[in-house]
Parts: structure tokens; sequence; C-alpha cells
């Protein structure tokens, strides 16, 4: 509540409800909320015979818009492990630093490196707290001592344990391309070949992701390679000749010159018009 | 109070609210919260160490959980009060695991982050004083 409304009790630590209220009262009111900034998106990973790779298109959409043509949706979690964000972008941000802060804690208290679990049930129980009001669907992807895991989570709280998935709105696409392509135990080239084109599929196919295809691949020992812009498959063609037309290539024939004064009320009133015809411009 | 308490007595929207929180409005908004997990939110760590020392009590009898309260409550009782001083209190942090993890609410909210001041010392030490 309000600075002088409660001065009782100190305020929760923790998120804030009052601007709820504001909200609620603009609405009644008429006003229309901005819209929320989405990473419509397209995101998968795949287990390969050292680790994993995971991927992401770069387009951020706010409604019908794009907000960022080339966003970055691969965030750091760990020296071992990267996560894929889908849903709300700030949502994604924020929770991934936190994931990255509370793991980093983790690991100077136990002195050893954090297993890819721990991390998967760390969100869990945070997106279960908030009942899927923080819209973040992550697939956290990372080699630990017990070997390379992937985790898809969903913005309520519900995970799974898969060898390869996709998430966000070019799901469908990605998918359709990793259940023809994936084997067990594929080699490093294929499974970046293999997530490349799941990607290019989702950018292809869904309007909410587009731009360049980002890969992460990860392999034991924090051999960690951050691919930005690994396939730029959507850049700007360049012009190759000059289209515009020389001066003059239009004819004027007449001009109409008329002089106005501003009246008090709105609009104007015209002084005096003079209708006089051009000389023939020389094209340079 | 004075006039000059009424005349700063100024909430949201530009209206005058005086005692708001016992005000008719005030009980409303407690009753019927503007967002789902106001409720929810305000009494989360309360829930969770009442739910868990429930399954303590029924796996290990009375005695455990009695004696992590009584470590909790001794601890608690050091210190001064968040609107007095921003210090901390290490020992409560240590006893509920809170120094080994980081989330929102140590990020948001934060009582020295706050513009004003949001609760009158003497208020507080008058609700300790009263448990004390």
């Amino acid at each position: 509540m309000a600075a002088i409304a409660a001065p009782l009790e100190m305020p929760v630590n923790g998120f804030s409800f009052e601007n709820c209220k504001r909200n609620a009262f603009l609405a009644g009111n008429g006003f229309k909320a901005p819209k929320m900034t989405k990473t419509g998106t397209t995101i998968c990973a795949v287990v390969f015979k050292d680790g994993v790779v995971l991927g992401a298109d770069t387009r951020s959409t706010g409604g019908d818009m794009v907000a960022d043509k080339n966003c970055e949706k691969l965030h750091y979690v760990a020296p071992n492990m990267y996560c894929a964000g889908a849903g709300t972008a700030a949502d994604c941000d924020k929770t991934t630093k936190n994931i990255s802060s509370q793991l980093e804690l983790h690991r100077l208290n136990t002195g050893r490196q954090v297993p890819v679990c721990a991390a998967n049930r760390i969100v869990k129980q945070m997106l279960f707290r908030y009942q899927g009001y923080i819209g973040t669907y992550l697939i956290i992807g990372g080699v630990d001592k017990y070997g390379p895991h992937l985790y898809e989570v969903a913005a309520h709280g519900s995970t799974s344990k898969l060898p390869f998935c996709a998430m966000g709105s070019g799901t469908l696409p990605a998918m359709s391309v990793l259940e023809g392509g994936w084997k067990k135990d594929l080699e490093e080239a294929d499974a970046k070949q293999l997530v490349r084109d799941a990607i290019a599929a989702g950018i292809f196919n869904d309007m909410g992701s587009g731009s360049n295809v980002d890969l992460v691949v990860i392999k034991a020992n924090d051999n960690v390679q951050y691919l930005r812009g690994y396939d730029k498959a959507n850049e700007k063609g360049v012009r190759r000749q000059k289209y515009t037309y020389a001066k003059g290539t239009t004819a004027i024939l007449t001009e109409k010159v008329r002089n106005i004064t501003l009246s008090e009320r709105s609009g104007f009133t015209v002084v005096s018009e003079d209708v006089r015809p051009v000389e023939v411009m020389e094209t340079s | 109070m004075d006039r000059q308490a009424f005349e700063d007595a100024e909430g949201h929207f530009g209206r005058p609210e005086i005692l708001v929180a016992n005000s008719v409005h005030g009980k409303l908004d407690a009753l019927h919260p503007y967002h789902p997990l106001e409720k929810s939110e305000a009494n989360f760590h309360k829930n969770r160490d009442e739910a868990e020392m429930d399954m303590l009590r029924r796996t290990f009898g009375i005695g455990f959980p009695l004696k992590l309260q009584m470590e909790r409550k001794a601890v608690s009782q050091v210190g001064h009060l968040s609107c007095i001083t921003t210090a901390t209190k290490p020992s409560l942090d240590a006893l509920l695991g809170t120094d080994a993890t980081i989330g929102f609410d140590d990020i948001l909210g934060k009582p020295e982050n706050f513009e004003n001041m949001t609760a009158l010392p003497f208020n507080m030490i008058e609700k300790q004083m009263k448990l004390m």
C-alpha cells in the first residue's frame, strides 16, 4: 500500500502490486495498456554424442510489430549451461539472470560444479510460486559430470527431461524437422546442421520468428562455443543500381501561387492568387 | 493531527486519503485484491515455514521443530528493525538459508530503495514492544 496509507506496516520484499489498482482504474476509464514485448520464437535443442546444441532465432515482437530484429535469446546461466528463452522477453531475461546468480551462490556454497538438474529444480520452484504470471518458457541445456542434459520448462512450472525439444510459436515446424532428423549419438557437425535446419523451418514458416539463427554448442569441461549469427538467412539485399529519376524528368506546366493570412479561428483566408506558366527546365 | 498533516495526506489520483488502511476502501481492497497473487505472495514465507514445521512435527515429533523455532526466535530478537538501519540479521539469514539464495525478494521491493519513509519507526518499535 502507499506510504501514507499504511504507516503501521513495512512493505513486503519482492513484487509490489500497487500498480494493479492503478491499472484497473485506468482500464475502467478506457485506457488501453501497452502490449508486452514477446519473443514469438523458435527455440530448439538436441543432445548429441559429446554434449548439447541449443539454437534460437533472433526476432522479438510486440503485438504485430517486430520490436528487435536481432535480439539474443540464448542466455548464459553457468559456465557449463545455457538457456534458451521464449515468452515475454523481459521475464526471460530477468529469470535467467536470477537463476545465474542463484547457481553461482550454490557453486560457492557447495564448492563443486552445479548439475543441470539443480538449475531445473530452482527454475521450476520459482515459476510455480508465481503460478505462470511470469511468462517464461525455457530450454535449459548443459553438460555436467553426469553427462549432457536438456530440460524443457513451461511458465507454470512443469518440466520435462528430453533428448531433443522445441518451444515457442515455431515449435511445430522445428519439431517436425527434429523428429525426422534426430538419431542417438549424432556427430557435432550433424547436430549443428539439424538444429540450424529446425530453426530455419521455424523462421520461414512461422510469423513470430525471423532473422538469423544463433547456436550454442556445449561440450564437457566447460567447453562452450557461442555462435551468434551462425546463419544469417534473412539479410537485406543490396541495391545494384540507382533507381532515382533525373531532375526535370517530369515537366512542370503551370504554377499557382496563393498569398494567405492566418485567421483567428482555425483556417486561413486567401489574399491573392496568381497562375502563371513555367518555362521549360534544363535537364541536367 | 494538525492541519499540515491533513494537507500532506494526498493519496492516489489527487484525492485526500486519511486513514485509508482502516476505511471501507482499504478493507475492500484487502478482501478483493487486484491481482490473484497478492494474497499468495504476502503469505508465501509464512505458509512455507508452517508446512515445513508441520511435516517435521509429524515425522520427528514436537521436539525438533520446537527447537528450530526457538533458535529462530532467539536470533530474530537481536538487532535493529529495518526501518532504522539497512543492516540485516545475519544469523537469521543463516538459519533460514536465505544467505545462500537470491530471488526476486532480494532484488525488488527493498526498503533501502524506497524514496520515502514507508513505516514510522515509532509504530514499528511499538509493535515489537508488544511482542517482546
